[in-house]
């Protein structure tokens, strides 16, 4: 017996079988099982888009758009290969499809080190896992995966279907192919030309082969500044979120969820309820496995009467199983736990514990960091209508499988009973990655069959009722030999598994156990050359809900590592930029990076005073997150009242090839503010079982006048695009830190950043 | 009126409330349009000037502005982020003053003039609209329409603004996205354009 053949029939029919699958390249994602519709009469040439009669092009896009851009940037992909007008151009969102599941998210999830990438092993894991996801996958926005996502297949979208209009010229002018060129919608066929809209019907039918896609020096959309495809509808104030549908009939609703973990709603008077003005029913909400709360929902005519009708329910509520729960009593639980040996290692070698123990000297250091809110602007909604044969979501959702699944799932349905109509996000930022929302919009909108109910939170509903950034505790150690130098590193950190609890409530089988790479990433994942390193996490269980919050693990490893990091610069009495040079010797893209942002910040050059004659200074951060690497300066000063001010960041990015310049800028302002936002005021505590905060105003979010100056330089690259919407997060919050050290000699080791004494700072 | 933007959008109509129910907005099924005539279930039948169109509009008598224009106008361009006066999504013009709609009482707007983004015209509003294309301002866009009106509103009594005043003007309104920096180039270019086609002109 052959030794192939023998392992096959030791792994029985059924392993044979996978085998085999195994071995079969993956299948297509050009084309999905239905015919998408765009529903204004153009024709479809593959899942990525249509073109109409007038030369309109509709491209269809899976990807949720919620600021990040991404609509724009997968229509370059496919403008760049179909060679079409770009004023012609439009995206809509794309219906569900298998096609359309997200592989770059999980491939490039896998807990690989970026060194060990290359090697054959982990090439067969991530070819295997991204041809299972092809087939069993989900369709996600989220992981900053979107472009790399639809690198490949959108261009090949684009350049299958201008080669079936080429075709269908080439055959109508009677000349070859090879006598055929496009440019701007137009084939020209020897002597006659033709506008894509007049070749669309026949192009439908013209059969493809291969196409070869351009080189990047043959590029004319990709890598140029592009403006939004969305923007007039922005200035406009056209409707287009969720909060904006209007369905003939509609009806709204306002919620009553638990005030407190556990809680349960015992008595409530629902006829005082019913009596109030445009009141149309009181639905008791179960609250579901997809993590909405228990409590009641009332419709009325309109969104104010439902509202100001929840007083009259005087809801009566158990108390939570968890009120002696406190953010104090959280912090001493997570402290405890990374100050214990029990963790799960992500990354362990050179032997960093005996090593940390022979050291000359150690530093011993614990960071900590608080629960964190999402506050998308527009707060959590839906409309549902449940009708004879089914039912109707109009939302706007990160995972359009699962907010279908869930509405199916309330109302017993089969998922293809549910018709979902996907709006443009007023934010994401991960929250929407959850369908606690959609599930309950069901549960309400079953009251009335027939009728739309269009269930809308109030801010402190969307605070109070969140899937929070973990908070989290890191004790961080390093040996150092007699020269300050770091022989060791140990990372053990502690707190909530986000990724698993998204999995358990979704039902996503295979990350629900095993360890969840989000809780330690920002640690093991580094490029830094230590001689010896372990870097763990305990996973602690804590009733609060934790999600994916904007870079999630990174989030705040990133501020413990880089501040860390920054703490072995100081003990080994090196300049911190250069320290961090001298640890990327075999890392010349970070190092590249990190040139970069010195360049252009001016590192070592002299900052002048503030306007009002207040002392500055920097400092710096770099970070891996999402395969792209970014390298942060922020320039700092004290306030006389003790708050710090942030002047000037300046960031540099590698995130492969820049496909939009102009969106890479605009998402790292995002991530500078939204990680400002955080760094400087985001804060959720919890009390008595309560989430505290109700609104802005307890839950502060950056404004205008704190808002420093942003200088993205982009470092050029000619690998695969790799994520932009979160990487640039993780290092504002350090780069704050570090430069707060440098101007104070203060090193605070946790979020948000708070100066224990108020002044202006002496450089020490 | 200048009309940019599809009429739909302009013009007051039915928005909320099931069909053929008495309640239901804009049916003009009775009642003078001085907010005084109280229709059944405690809602009133007002009549308001949005954009310069007068229309009339149903609804409880406490209703903020804001759920009057979104609910009760079908003028969804104003949105709602916080309700407490503290994110400015749901910024609005009366009578040129800026206000937060989603604590304003409809009340307060009866006899005077209102403007949303949707009806936010004139040279002002051209030039902060195309300040807000050239600098590729918006990301998620749902709290664009407040900054503009916070932006017009500025612009009127201020056409050239330092970085202090538009600070002043534009803190009330939150962007989560961070299209701050850009708001910021934005408004300078718009004013700078309106001063140099002033002085042109």
């Amino acid at each position: 017996m052959k030794r192939r053949t023998f392992l096959l029939a030791g792994l029985g029919a059924g392993g044979a079988l996978f085998v085999g699958w195994s071995l079969t390249p993956p299948r297509q994602r050009l084309y999905p099982n239905d015919a998408p519709n765009p529903g204004d009469g153009s024709v479809p040439l593959n899942g990525w888009l249509a073109i109409g009669t007038d030369g309109q092009v509709t491209i269809m896009a899976p990807k949720a758009e919620m600021g990040q851009g991404i609509h724009t940037a997968l229509a370059m992909l496919v403008a760049e290969e179909l060679d079409c007008d770009w004023r012609q151009v439009r995206v809509v969102h794309s219906g569900i499809d298998r096609i359309y599941n997200n592989i770059a998210a999980i491939v490039d999830g896998l807990p690989f080190h970026e060194d060990i990438q290359g090697t054959r092993t982990v090439r067969a894991v991530r070819w295997l896992t991204a041809k299972s996801i092809r087939e069993f996958g989900v369709m996600m926005t989220g992981g900053s995966s979107s472009v790399r996502d639809v690198w490949e297949v959108a261009r090949t979208a684009g350049a299958t279907a201008r080669a079936q209009l080429v075709a269908a010229a080439a055959a109508r002018a009677q000349v070859p192919v090879s006598q055929c060129r496009t440019e701007g919608g137009v084939v020209f066929a020897g002597t006659q030309q033709f506008r894509y809209g007049t070749l669309v019907r026949d192009a439908a039918t013209q059969r493809v082969e291969q196409v070869t896609l351009r080189a990047p020096q043959q590029f004319r959309i990709i890598g140029r500044d592009t403006a939004r495809l969305d923007v007039d509808a922005t200035v406009g104030g056209l409707p287009r979120y969720a909060i904006d549908v209007y369905v003939e009939g509609m009806l709204s609703a306002a919620v009553l969820m638990a005030p407190a973990l556990g809680a349960t709603v015992q008595r409530f008077d629902r006829q005082a309820a019913l009596a109030r003005p445009g009141v149309r029913a009181v639905v008791e909400l179960p609250g579901s496995r997809y993590g909405d709360a228990p409590g009641l929902a009332i419709i009325a005519d309109s969104w104010w009467q439902a509202k100001q009708a929840l007083p009259a329910l005087n809801a009566q509520w158990s108390a939570s199983p968890h009120a002696s729960l406190s953010s104090a009593g959280i912090a001493e639980q997570l402290r405890t736990a990374a100050a214990s040996e029990t963790g799960l290692p992500f990354r362990s070698y050179g032997d960093a514990v005996e090593t940390l123990a022979q050291a000359a000297r150690t530093i011993d250091v614990t960071y900590e960091a608080p629960y964190l809110a999402h506050a998308t602007m527009e707060p959590m909604n839906a409309t549902v209508r449940v009708n004879a044969k089914g039912a109707e979501l109009w939302t706007s959702t990160q995972v359009p499988g699962f907010a279908r699944a869930a509405v199916a799932s309330v109302l017993g349905l089969a998922d293809d009973e549910v018709t979902l109509h996907q709006q443009v996000l007023g934010g994401g930022f991960g929250r929407r990655l959850e369908v606690d929302y959609v599930a309950q919009a069901a549960t309400i909108a079953k009251a009335l069959p027939g009728v739309a109910v269009q269930t809308i939170w109030s801010r402190e509903d969307d605070m109070r009722h969140d899937f929070y950034r973990p908070a989290a505790a890191s004790r961080l150690r390093a040996g150092l030999d007699t020269n300050g130098r770091v022989t060791s590193v140990v990372c053990h950190s502690a707190g909530q598994a986000p990724f698993k609890a998204l999995s358990r409530r979704l039902g996503i089988v295979f990350t629900q156990y095993g360890p969840d790479k989000t809780t330690a990433e920002g640690t093991w994942d580094q490029p830094y050359e230590f001689p010896a390193l372990r870097s763990a996490h305990a996973e602690v269980e804590l009733p609060v809900p934790v999600g994916s919050w904007r870079s999630v693990g990174h989030s705040h490893q990133g501020f413990f590592f880089e501040s860390f990091v920054d703490e072995l610069a100081h003990a080994a009495k090196a300049d911190p930029l250069r320290y961090r040079q001298e640890l990327l010797t075999r890392h010349p893209r970070a190092r590249a990076v990190l040139d970069a942002v010195a360049t252009e910040s001016g590192w070592g050059t002299p900052l002048p005073l503030t306007a009002d004659g207040r002392p500055q200074a920097r400092g710096v951060a770099l970070h891996w997150s999402f395969d792209t690497v970014v390298a942060m300066v922020a320039e700092v000063s004290m306030r006389a009242n003790g708050g710090v001010q942030v002047h000037r960041i300046v960031a540099a990015v590698d995130c492969g090839l820049a496909v939009n310049p102009n969106g890479i800028r605009q998402q790292v302002e995002g991530s500078v503010v939204y990680g400002l936002s955080a760094a400087l005021y985001g804060e959720v505590l919890v009390d008595q079982g309560q989430l505290r905060p109700g609104n802005f105003h307890e839950y502060p979010p950056m404004r205008m006048s704190e808002c420093p100056a942003v200088n993205t330089v982009i470092v050029p690259s000619s690998r695969v695009p790799s994520g932009i919407g979160e990487p640039a997060l993780a290092v504002v919050a350090p780069a704050v830190a570090n430069a707060l050290f440098a101007l104070t000699g203060t090193r605070l080791r946790a979020l948000p950043l708070r100066m224990p004494a108020v002044g202006t700072g002496v450089a020490p | 009126m200048n009309q940019p933007f599809p009429p739909e959008f302009l013009q007051a109509g039915p928005r909320a409330g099931a069909a053929g129910d008495s309640t239901v907005p804009g049916g003009a099924a009775g009642g003078s349009p001085t907010g005084d005539a109280v229709a059944a279930e405690g809602v009133q039948l007002f009549s308001l000037d949005v954009n310069g169109v007068t229309g009339d509009v149903t609804l409880a008598p406490d209703t903020p502005l804001l759920w009057a224009l979104r609910q009760g106008m079908g003028l969804p361009g104003t949105r709602f982020g916080c309700g407490m006066a503290l994110c400015g999504a749901c910024t609005v013009h009366i009578d040129g003053q800026v206000v937060r709609s989603c604590v304003t009482p409809v009340r307060a707007a009866l006899g005077k003039k209102v403007t949303t983004i949707e009806g936010l015209t004139g040279p002002i509003g051209d030039a902060l609209r195309t300040a807000w294309m050239a600098l590729d301002v918006a990301q998620c866009g749902y709290c664009q329409s407040g900054q503009l009106m916070s932006a017009a509103a500025l612009l009127a009594t201020t056409p050239r603004p330092t970085d202090d005043e538009i600070d002043r003007a534009m803190d009330g309104n939150v962007c989560r996205c961070g299209t701050y920096p850009r708001i910021r180039a934005a408004i300078k270019a718009a004013g700078a354009q309106l001063s140099a086609s002033r002085s042109g002109a």
